[in-house]
């Protein structure tokens, strides 16, 4: 697809007096989306207002080329949404609910259910998927949340933090899933989340938003360069002798308390900095280019727009 | 937990219009009441129920068939029953409309909506149901993942309400239905089918009409509360308001308070439509030394059918203005609280 997938004009949504999001326009193309920002920021939100579960107050959106406001159901037949509450069926087997979540997308049974098992397979549920959704674990009802958001095949889907709750293990599993649904299927992913970590493994554009308003929209590429000018080097030993290495070829640098150095050398590249260290016989066990950059671009953010 | 990457395919197919997705969700509302614990046995019973309705409607087609031997049984066993045979048969002859029409009219009026009668069982199988209906969405929060999907509010609750209309047909129309159709599929004559025809019209009319209101009512007091149990409650307490208050209004002053219960509506609206008391006064004229007398009188009285006048018509105005507002009601408390968070 070409052309914005997600484009907003000055989108307000009004809780009584509380603005739940501030005049937001945004204009995002297809890929993978981060949307970043504290609790409480307006995330969930954006995307209901998007998802027309909250009418907009102010402003319009389009989604996929077509008006929010006027052709919702169009949208959400193209759109898939796992929401961050469990917002399962009660007394529903798994398979059962993954099938009538197709069904409500227009699927005939047949296929529905065909479709149903296919994505309970991607998400890797096994025979869990005969239970009761009640009785399922969180990471079970976070992978059927996202199975139910996939199985009619949309073209953009809202995650509403996926890994909530998961363990490093299941966590890393709906990282590759949902990364694999951009890079291998083509499917446009908005993944909400305050983990920064989450955000900078698997989003190629950021959008942060805090108190309703966007902050920041950019690609993860761009905003790394931001912070190009600084790295994270690990050395065995000798911490001294890089430390005056690096002073004396006029960078900033400090040792942390894990022993490793954080540098501040202003170049572009990090290469004449490796270069020079080489030079000297230091060679680093690694080198990390940008670190943080993402947790720093976005505190930077939030202290830019005030304090919360 | 087995991970298989490979396994997603982009699907080509069509998708169903906005019909197919309501009744998706009618029939998944259906299913989830039927699962209900006990919900089979009311449904069992309503339908035991209409068998024993045929039942009694093939005895009474016998006695309409002097050859039969049920008929010969009868009135060889059962005294009462020596002089009742022949006179029917007579009527028959004579009168069908009145002898078959107006017994087979009246019969349906006492079996669709007298206490002992499948409306009762509709009202147990509703008072299960509602926490099923839409409670249940809402203390899961599953209408989020409605209104994420291509169904708009209105379709969610088109489909909730199509559901309720599947169990009511299930415990109330169909096995109305079915009585008919085994009365008359068991009667001596063929004849039955058209004489019997406004009879069925009457009760598909007025338990349709039913349908709808308590159907509305129903969803209505579901989507109130998200704990089951009061719903349960505020259900329970819905029908015994309606009998106080018909109890109260019942000649007394305050008698408007009759209007606000739906128990006593509907009475008014199936004694309209049934239109009972107009063929006890056609049974009056016709064969006026039939409706002399004490046990008549009696029997009419049971029934509800103190004059000898049919029901007012300002009076079923009355009532169906106020089922209608109750059903509005329930509307507005849809409108109000089915909607994501």
């Amino acid at each position: 697809m070409s052309g914005a997938i997600i484009e907003c004009s000055g989108v307000t949504k009004l809780f009584g007096d509380f603005a739940g999001l501030n005049n937001v326009s945004l204009s995002v193309s297809p890929g993978t989306i981060g949307l970043l920002g504290p609790n409480g920021a307006g995330k969930s939100t954006l995307m209901k207002c998007l998802l027309q579960l909250h009418p907009i107050s102010m402003g319009g959106a389009r989604l996929l080329g077509r008006d929010v406001g006027s052709e919702g159901r169009e949208i959400r037949t193209r759109v898939g949404y796992a929401p961050e509450q469990d917002c399962l069926i009660s007394g529903m087997l798994g398979c059962e609910y993954v099938t009538y979540c197709a069904q409500l997308n227009g699927l005939p049974f047949q296929e529905a259910r065909q479709r149903a098992h296919e994505m309970l397979d991607f998400v890797g549920m096994g025979q869990e998927r005969y239970r009761a959704v009640d009785t399922y674990s969180t990471g079970m009802k976070q992978r059927v949340k996202l199975a139910q958001a996939i199985v009619h095949d949309p073209e953009l889907v809202f995650l509403d933090e996926p890994t909530n709750g998961l363990d490093p293990k299941g966590r890393e599993q709906i990282l590759q899933l949902v990364e694999s649904l951009w890079k291998k299927h083509n499917i446009s992913v908005v993944l909400s989340s305050h983990l920064l970590q989450d955000v900078d493994r698997i989003c190629g554009e950021i959008i942060i938003i805090a108190r309703g308003e966007v902050l920041v929209q950019d690609t993860l590429k761009n905003l790394k360069a931001r912070r190009a000018g600084f790295a994270e080097l690990v050395v065995e030993g000798e911490h001294q002798r890089v430390l005056e290495i690096l002073r004396a070829n006029e960078c900033t640098c400090e040792l942390e308390s894990n022993g490793h150095i954080t540098v501040k050398h202003g170049r572009e590249s990090l290469t004449p900095v490796l270069k020079f260290l080489h030079d000297e016989g230091v060679r680093p066990i690694e080198a990390l280019p940008s670190p943080n950059a993402l947790e720093e671009v976005f505190l930077q953010a939030l202290s830019n727009h005030g304090p919360d | 937990m087995a991970q298989i990457d490979s396994s997603y395919t982009h699907r080509d197919g069509d998708t169903r219009g906005i019909g197919y997705r309501r009744w998706v969700i009618a029939q998944a509302t259906l299913t989830a009441c039927l699962k209900l614990k006990g919900m089979k046995w009311v449904v069992w019973s309503c339908w035991i129920y209409a068998f024993l309705q045929g039942i009694f409607l093939f005895g009474f087609g016998q006695l309409m068939d002097p050859s039969s031997a049920v008929y010969a049984f009868i009135t060889e066993n059962l005294g009462f029953f020596k002089s009742i045979g022949p006179m029917f048969q007579g009527w028959a002859e004579e009168n069908p409309r009145i002898a078959i029409g107006m017994t087979y009219n009246l019969f349906f009026y006492i079996f669709t909506g007298y206490i002992v009668s499948t409306l009762t069982l509709s009202l147990v199988a509703l008072g299960m149901a509602i926490p099923r209906l839409i409670t249940s969405d809402l203390s899961s929060r599953a209408i989020t993942i409605y209104s994420s999907k291509a169904v708009s509010r209105l379709d969610y609750c088109l489909g909730k309400f199509g559901g309720v209309m599947l169990l009511l047909t299930i415990t109330w129309l169909g096995p109305m239905l079915a009585t008919w159709l085994m009365g008359n599929l068991m009667a001596p004559k063929i004849s039955f089918f058209w004489h019997t025809a406004p009879a069925l019209l009457h009760s598909s009319m007025f338990v349709m009409s039913g349908m709808i209101f308590l159907g509305l009512m129903a969803l209505g007091v579901s989507s109130m509360t998200s704990s089951p149990r009061t719903a349960t409650s505020i259900w329970v307490g819905v029908l015994l308001l309606g009998v106080v208050l018909s109890r109260i209004g019942e000649g007394s002053e305050n008698y408007w308070l009759q209007y606000l219960s739906f128990w006593f509506n509907l009475e008014l609206l199936q004694g309209w439509v049934f239109n009972i008391s107009g063929d006890f006064i056609e049974l009056g004229t016709e064969y006026p030394s039939f409706t002399d007398g004490h046990i008549f009188d009696r029997f009419k009285e049971r029934l509800g059918i103190k004059k000898n006048v049919s029901t007012p018509r300002h009076d079923v105005a009355v009532a169906i203005t106020c089922l209608s507002l109750l059903g509005g009601a329930a509307l507005l408390t849809l409108y109000k609280k089915v909607k994501p968070e």
